[in-house]
């Protein structure tokens, strides 16, 4: 048994990784961090600096898989005639100057670039770069980028009282017209461990570490794990409840209609089922609330409350959860009775003269549990993600209400930690499953 | 007038599943097994009354599918032309149903006083001089014109069963179906002879005007497209990959199999409403960077159902594809499967010859059973803010709107109301008659 139950859960792992390959996908490749950074600081007029300064608050300015080491160390926007940087860099290495040019035709013009090093004698400048290291640009709209680097000293330097000094670098953009989406880029290869060549990358800061339940920060600054350990007993306070009490109305109405079946009862009990079950969720709960809360004043609108106070707040939720759940609770759990009823024990025990009653709430209700609790098992681990629509109508700050708070303010971080713990208890949920059939259903086979 | 047809995405998939469903049913007509689960279908009372009301439906829906560019250079649809009378009598504000006023006080100033007042709706009973005493008379005459109307229809209709039953022997032995055919048209003229006179030239808003004025009958009626099309057009996408990877899975088993397996259920492992809403989030930022030409809100809007659609759809299939699978696995044991490959039929060929076609029922029971369950989920995802675009009709956000009508006070009811009737009078239907289907092609999974 238990090297059934080790090997099951080793069968879910590539499942869990295959989730967070897709939702890394979606989100960092399908929707690209640009996209993110645009969509969040205003879609139309937003410049290129804008969006590297979200990026890197949001540490979204990593590469995706694989960081050589390049960094970027300047950007020099035109934003006026002349612009000018310095920079003292790490010292000597590789340099790439990207020289940016705006999407639209009518915004492209002549360029002038001009890079300086303290140090002229160490700094090798490609071809195209004129003595004086200048290079001017015609007007197009492509983009250029040029490497150059800065040699290291042939011998240790001199010792000459200040210790090493760093080579200073500056560049100049120089255009005709300031267009602030025409910008140049420098950026320089430094020294870079092996393992942070692989951990600084979007999909290990992102993805990986998903998988170890490390899900960083939300995008007002909120620690996203602290907040699910917070909002998870509000969920549960509700869940748990519902599952209980819904369980038990739906049994007690399946084996009522099970005992009469084929009368006036059973068959217009089905009728109301489907009626129940025609009718959406949302109607439910706005139907309850206007009733119950704002007409009879029975129970407060919305809100929530810790302790012993937080009946009156979660009553009416778990009452609509109960009773929207009815219809197609019944039903499947009719089925299941009826099924189990026209089977050769409960004839054998009813041809022994047993009482009708007898029969169905011994032999037949036991049997019958079977598959409807199995069928609940799937669904545990999900009660800590919480209902979206009942948390967020009745303002109970569970799971549900963050993600779905997380959804309207397109907090990504949030919404992609909800969906890795969300297909992580799925999973476990179907381990479960498979778990207690072994274990229940001796006819089941350990394979 | 010259005018051009419209064709956008969502209208050529519907025709396009139209004209599937015109020539599978042909071909299915020829075959025995499926006219004799059609026949028991029609033979079921209720699902026939159901399929009317589903006809009725699709009607509307058909209306609204047919675009054309007006000579305003927008697009709109010949339901839109059907219902200008309708849309033409705007309010400024809400108002209730057969109300003759406005629902809100508004200042006005008579005689030099400041009063507040109810001011008399513009385009509601325009005839009567003094609403408050002749409102319910003139209500009264317009529902019992209506009712004449209804029942001349319906006594024509039955007077036609009846003659024809007179003359012809075929049709006498059929009377018992044609006479309730005549008495559900019969219902059906009567309510529309009711909505046509009551809400008739100089009538009533009958369902009343929503927040900026416009009739919420006719919001409604165009919700149906929607409706109908999430319902339908989601599982109808899909279907064809399920089919293919089920049979696939089934039939060739060993590592197809396992991957099969692996891919459905990785991705349904990952929570619903979240997959979509990632989905969502990210076609927001698609679509804002459509070229403009595009940006046309009908266009824009569609784009956005077809995408809902889709993902609704990747969602949805996994289960179906089990399913086929589960029954491809027993099918492939069965002697006929057996003897085409022995006789060396292509692996190709027995799957399109000797499997897909006897797994179609599974097929169709699950469209059926699942169109519910869509159209209600539409509802839902509109209030996260992940479905349908706000600007298009759908029962989803007229729900959504209506949340914050509630929490008026006199509630603002009939925006609920109408989504309410709407919805249940679609989704009743269907479920009856999905559970019709599936009792005359499946006996074993009756309920």
């Amino acid at each position: 048994m238990t090297a059934y139950i080790i090997r099951r859960c080793l069968y879910a792992i590539p499942t869990l990784v295959g989730v967070n390959v897709i939702v890394f996908a979606l989100f960092f490749f399908v929707n690209s961090p640009d996209d993110m950074a645009r969509e969040h600081c205003g879609r139309k007029r937003v410049t290129p600096d804008q969006i590297d300064a979200w990026k890197r608050q949001h540490s979204l300015h990593l590469p995706y898989f694989y960081n050589s080491g390049w960094e970027r160390i300047a950007s020099l926007t035109a934003d006026e005639q002349e612009n000018k940087t310095e920079c003292r860099t790490a010292g000597p290495g590789e340099y790439e100057l990207v020289v940016e040019a705006p999407q639209a035709a009518k915004e492209a013009q002549e360029r002038t670039v001009r890079v300086k090093c303290s140090e002229p004698q160490r700094l090798v400048l490609p071809p195209e770069f004129d003595a004086q290291g200048t290079l001017t640009l015609p007007a197009s709209t492509a983009a250029r980028r040029f490497r150059f680097r800065i040699e290291a000293l042939p011998l240790p330097p001199p010792a000459r009282g200040g210790g090493t000094e760093e080579p200073k670098l500056a560049i100049e953009l120089k255009v005709a017209e300031p267009a602030p989406a025409n910008r140049v880029l420098l950026a320089y290869q430094g020294p870079i461990s092996f393992s942070s060549r692989f951990t600084q990358t979007i999909f290990y800061q992102r993805s990986i570490r998903m998988l170890c339940f490390s899900y960083g920060k939300s995008d007002d600054g909120k620690d996203i794990a602290e907040e699910i350990y917070n909002r998870m007993w509000p969920s549960l306070a509700l869940a748990i409840p519902i599952l209980i009490l819904g369980l038990l109305v739906d049994v007690f109405f399946s084996m009522l209609s099970a005992f009469y079946r084929g009368t006036y009862l059973d068959r217009w009990g089905v009728v109301l089922c489907v009626i129940l079950m025609s009718i959406s969720g949302l109607f439910y709960i706005m139907g309850g609330q206007v009733v119950f809360s704002k007409l009879l004043c029975l129970v407060p609108i919305s809100g929530y409350d810790y302790g012993v106070d937080s009946v009156k707040f979660l009553a009416l939720p778990a009452a609509i959860m109960v009773v929207s759940g009815i219809g197609s609770g019944v039903r499947f759990n009719r089925t299941i009775f009826l099924e189990e009823i026209n089977k050769d024990y409960v004839r054998t025990a009813r041809a022994k003269g047993m009482p009708e009653r007898r029969v169905l709430f011994i032999h037949a209700l036991k049997n019958a549990m079977l598959p409807i609790l199995t069928g609940l098992v799937a669904g545990l681990p999900l009660l800590f993600t919480g209902d979206l629509l009942l948390e967020s109508f009745f303002a109970i700050p569970g799971m549900g209400s963050f993600t779905i708070d997380a959804l309207q303010r397109q907090d990504f971080a949030v919404v992609q930690a909800m969906v890795s713990l969300g297909s992580f208890l799925y999973i476990v949920g179907l381990v479960l499953t498979d778990i207690s059939y072994t274990l229940f259903d001796p006819r089941v086979r350990l394979e | 007038m010259a005018f051009t047809l419209v064709f956008l995405w969502s209208d050529i998939l519907v025709l396009a599943l139209l004209l599937g469903g015109a020539c599978w049913l042909w071909s299915a007509l020829r075959r025995e097994y499926w006219r004799v689960a059609l026949r028991q279908v029609a033979a079921n009372r209720v699902a026939m009354l159901s399929f009317g009301v589903l006809c009725l439906y699709t009607v509307i829906g058909l209306l609204d599918t047919i675009h054309y560019r007006s000579t305003e250079g927008r697009i709109v649809s010949v339901l839109d032309i059907l219902g200008k009378p309708l849309a033409e009598r705007t309010e400024t504000t809400y108002s209730a149903p057969f109300a003759t006023h406005s629902f809100s006080r508004v200042n006005v100033s008579r005689g030099g006083v400041q009063v507040s007042e109810y001011p008399r709706l513009e385009c509601a009973a325009t005839g009567l001089a003094d609403p408050e005493q002749e409102a319910a008379p003139d209500i009264r005459r317009r529902a019992l014109a209506g009712l004449g109307w209804g029942l001349g229809s319906a006594v024509l209709l039955f007077g036609l069963v009846a003659l024809g039953a007179h003359w012809s022997e075929r049709l006498r032995r059929r009377q018992t179906a044609l006479y309730w055919g005549a008495g559900f048209l019969g219902v059906v003229c009567l309510l529309l002879a009711e909505a046509l006179t009551l809400s008739a030239d100089g009538g009533y808003h009958i369902l009343g005007t929503d927040k900026t004025g416009q009739d919420v009958f006719l919001a409604a009626l165009k919700s149906v497209r929607t409706g109908l099309i999430i319902g339908t057009l989601t599982t109808l996408i899909v279907t064809p990959f399920a089919i293919l990877f089920g049979v696939l899975a089934g039939y060739f088993g060993g590592k197809i199999d396992d991957l099969i397996q692996y891919v459905y259920t990785t991705l349904s492992s990952i929570p619903d409403i979240l997959l979509i809403a990632a989905v969502m989030l990210i076609l927001q930022s698609w679509l804002a960077r459509l070229p403009a030409a595009e940006q046309d809100t009908v266009i824009a809007a569609d784009y956005r159902l077809v995408a809902l659609c889709i993902i609704m759809g990747i969602t949805s299939w996994t289960g179906l594809c089990r399913l086929i699978r589960a029954e491809v696995l027993k099918l492939r044991e069965l002697e006929y499967v057996q003897a085409a490959d022995a006789f060396g039929v292509s692996r190709a060929r027995v799957m399109a010859r000797h499997l897909v076609p006897n797994l179609m029922h599974i097929v169709l029971i699950s469209v059926v059973l699942r169109f519910s369950g869509l159209v209600l989920a539409e509802a839902v995802l509109a209030y996260i803010g992940i479905g349908v675009d706000p600007a298009m009709q759908s029962w989803g956000n007229m729900i959504n709107q209506s949340r914050l009508e509630l929490a008026r006070d006199p509630v603002v009811w009939w925006n609920l109301l109408a989504a309410f009737l709407f919805m249940v009078g679609l989704v009743l239907p269907a479920n009856l008659f999905g559970d019709a289907v599936r009792d005359a092609l499946d006996p074993r999974l009756r309920v």
